[in-house]
């Protein structure tokens, strides 16, 4: 606990918050009211005219990608309003550090699964609109009026992924970790960012690092969001951050 | 904005509805020929309401006593003009009409209207009369664009066409404006917006006037008249999308309703300038009538806008398709009253379906008569009213590459079609069913190229060329994404089937405070409610056309 206070990293929560009142509003929408298969994609031409992601969405993936190319999987320990909400859900817990090695490995390559899913249904389905469009209206009433009017195909995404955010009760940041297809997609830039929390030789291989992770992974493994936990965690000073990896 | 212009009814939007203006004839001369223009002599109250047209031309002296008659009948803070029929820097009439006046009148407010040609010459004989406001038309400030509507000027006596012509008008046009306002006179710009020669001109237009000084921009669409009798007027969306992007630049007038050279009295309110009090039957005027009598039947007459609710709460429900009219009337009522509205806009198919269930509305405004019906049978909805139409039309890419006419073009080989069958069924099914009823349908579907499922994803495919024809709600068009983006081609009616044609809009029984949900229908299905309706591409049902459709598909609560 002592540790946590003294490792709030002020410089990521803060950057977390501007984030999220950015964000959060478009992540809340593209989950519960976006009437399309994949949300966050087909915003341009959307009729749900309440969405800020009809302004947002095309300076968001451009931003995220440029974002990726310069400090890799950076967005969902800093910026995804999901990320914080999964990493909240994380502090609660039940099954922790249980899940590693090749079982962890291959749960991760959902990811992977997810993307192509995503990509399939985008190029060709043309991200087929699965609910009503509650195009305005007050909160918790459209959210209502979306699910009641909404195809069996879209209960299910939907359903899909709130399961998989809620799990991170049981095991911390489920959907993070073997889910997120956008998350998938920025695990691939960290091989190649200019900017990265890595290991250096010092390291003994004690996972302490681990240990902190709100993914339960260490730098320049698999689902590292370069959040930076665990840099001043470590006994032997081996994590830093810096360019393409070297010194 | 409204406050720093001067309170002049052609100025100022609360001055418009109280100050009398008298336009005399006394200038019959033009030193320009304008394309749209029709200078012709007809009687007031014929309803040939336009710029340019009068009963008859006065000389100074009647000018001088008609002003008289007028003055006392309207008081003296009216305002007494000059807009013709002709140009009125072209007649010496117009400056001896004036001093006359100006001897009688001290205080008495003048005005002119000019092309400009003449301004510089003339701005000392303005100020000498103490004229400071003053409106000048311009339609472009390119000789290219002005020469297709302005082919010849007349200078000193000297006849110049074509782009030369043109250059001289707007070289004089833009030093009047500049020796104006710098002797203090108050400009206001008319362009006459003619689509597909100034349209996207106008831009350009506010900003070199708003830069030489300008205080004002009135847009005016065009009167298909003269040698452009054949060319359509702007649509009312696109008409308002100009306006918007030109707020952004200088105050635009959203008032005007292009009147005559002899108009005289309340804009709207029109009495026959020579003395006699019968009121011309205009268009507004019939608007007015028909709200009178549809509130008066359908609602209790006493119900008023004015009224506040201030602190109330109101939950409305309407038709997705209407949510473009709704949010800003919405926004306007909860200005004037102080209540606030709750508003859900979704398929109504879905909202009726509901609310058919267990959820509840206190207003409801849907598509399709049948469930408003449906709903008042089971008690659930108290009473409604027609609230609008919708239009269904051809939309093609900018300039018709495939020379789209009609409906049955769809049929034709080799014509790419784009169509959302699997759009919510008044944009889907409904459009399915018009080709059906053309005997078309089999033919569209094996042209089609695109096959969507939303409406509102299907435009841009239109409008980047990828197919050449779709068909859809003209509501569509009027977005401002999209707005003057494609070419719309009416459908004819017999092909188009009468469920998703009527909105209405019913107060239901869960109405926590009738008489606020009353007047807040009251409000949606005035003059300024259907206002909004019409911009976003409806049918308002206060209208002509509109009343013609209540009676056709029977819209009413009994």
């Amino acid at each position: 606990m002592i540790d946590r206070i003294k490792n709030f990293q002020w410089k990521r929560r803060i950057t977390q918050a501007g984030f999220l009142i950015l964000l959060g509003e478009f992540s809340f929408y593209g989950i519960f009211r976006c009437p399309f298969a994949v949300p966050y994609v087909s915003c341009g031409n959307c009729p749900v005219t309440q969405c800020p992601g009809r302004k947002l969405w095309l300076g968001f993936w451009i931003i995220l990608l440029v974002s990726a190319v310069i400090f890799g999987r950076f967005f969902c320990g800093w910026a995804c309003p999901g990320g914080l909400v999964s990493e909240l859900l994380g502090r609660v817990s039940l099954i922790r550090r249980k899940i590693k090695g090749t079982p962890d490995k291959a749960l991760s390559s959902g990811k992977y699964l997810m993307v192509g899913i995503s990509l399939a249904v985008f190029f060709f389905f043309n991200n087929p609109r699965w609910a009503i469009p509650i195009r305005v209206g007050d909160f918790f009433n459209s959210v209502k009026l979306t699910f009641e009017h909404a195809d069996n195909f879209w209960i299910i995404r939907t359903l899909f992924i709130l399961s998989g955010l809620v799990l991170g009760i049981l095991i911390p940041a489920f959907w993070c970790r073997y889910l997120c297809p956008t998350g998938g997609i920025l695990d691939v830039f960290n091989k190649f960012s200019l900017f990265k929390y890595f290991m250096t030789k010092d390291c003994d291989d004690c996972d302490k690092c681990r240990e902190v992770c709100d993914l339960e992974t260490r730098p320049l493994e698999a689902n590292c969001t370069n959040c930076g936990a665990c840099d001043t965690m470590c006994p032997v000073d081996a994590i830093t951050v810096g360019w393409k990896g070297k010194e | 904005m409204n406050e720093t212009l001067p309170f002049h009814p052609c100025m100022h939007e609360t001055a418009h509805d109280q100050i009398a203006r008298l336009h005399l004839p006394v200038a019959p001369r033009c030193n320009i020929h304008c394309r749209f223009c029709e200078r012709k002599i007809s009687p007031q109250g014929t309803c040939k309401n336009s710029p340019g047209t009068t009963s008859g031309v006065l000389s100074p002296e009647q000018g001088l006593i008609t002003t008289k008659k007028f003055i006392e009948k309207w008081g003296n803070d009216s305002v007494v003009g000059i807009a013709g029929p002709g140009e009125p820097l072209a007649n010496p009439e117009t400056f001896e009409t004036l001093k006359r006046i100006r001897k009688e009148y001290p205080a008495l407010q003048l005005c002119l209207c000019t092309n400009g040609l003449n301004l510089p010459d003339s701005i000392e004989a303005i100020k000498k009369l103490a004229i400071i406001h003053l409106t000048v038309t311009i339609n472009g400030v390119d000789p290219k664009v002005v020469a297709k509507l302005q082919p010849w000027v007349k200078k000193n006596g000297k006849i110049t066409i074509g782009k030369e012509g043109a250059r001289i008008l707007i070289e004089n046009q833009l030093e009047g404006i500049k020796a104006a306002t710098r002797s203090g006179i108050f400009i206001k710009i008319n362009t006459v917006v003619v689509p597909d020669i100034n349209d996207a001109h106008v831009e350009t237009i506010a900003r070199t006037v708003k830069k030489l000084g300008a205080g004002l921009l009135n847009l005016i669409p065009l009167i298909p008249r003269g040698d452009l009798r054949e060319m359509d007027t702007p649509d009312q969306c696109y008409l308002k999308v100009l306006k918007e992007k030109c707020k952004t630049i200088i105050p635009v007038f959203e008032k005007c309703i292009q009147c005559r050279a002899d108009a005289a009295g309340i804009p709207g309110n029109e009495v026959h300038s020579m003395g006699e009090d019968t009121k011309c039957k205009s268009r507004r005027n019939f608007i007015k009538a028909a709200g009178v009598a549809l509130t008066g039947s359908l609602l209790s007459p006493q119900l008023s806008f004015s009224s506040t609710f201030k602190g109330e709460q109101l939950q409305v429900w309407s038709c997705g398709g209407l949510a473009e009219a709704m949010i800003p009337v919405n926004k306007l009522y909860e200005q004037m009253t102080g209540c606030s509205i709750a508003y859900t806009g979704a398929f109504a198919g879905a909202l009726g379906k509901s609310l058919l269930g267990n959820a509840k509305t206190e207003v409801f405004a849907p598509r399709v008569l049948d469930l408003a019906k449906k709903l008042k049978a089971e008690g659930k909805m108290l009473l409604f009213k027609p609230l609008c139409f919708t239009k269904y039309v051809l939309i093609t890419p900018r300039g018709n590459p495939a020379g789209i006419k009609g409906v049955q073009d769809l049929a034709k080989p080799g014509i790419r079609v784009i169509l959302s069958p699997n759009a919510s069924p008044p944009g889907g099914a409904a459009a399915m069913l018009i080709l059906q009823n053309a005997g078309v349908l089999e033919e569209s579907k094996e042209n089609a190229v695109v096959m969507g499922d939303c409406v509102q994803r299907i435009l841009p495919d239109v409008i980047s060329g990828k197919g050449d024809v779709s068909l859809v709600e003209l509501r569509l068009t009027c977005m401002p994404q999209f707005a003057g983006k494609v070419d719309i081609i009416d459908i004819p009616e017999k092909f188009i089937p009468s469920k998703p044609v009527p909105f209405t809009i019913g107060v239901m029984k869960w109405a926590k405070n009738r008489e606020l949900a009353e007047d807040y229908c009251n409000f949606v299905t005035s003059e300024k409610g259907q206002s909004f309706f019409k911009e976003a591409g409806f049918i308002p049902a206060l209208s002509e056309e509109g009343e013609r459709l209540i009676r056709k598909y029977g819209v009413h609560d009994r």
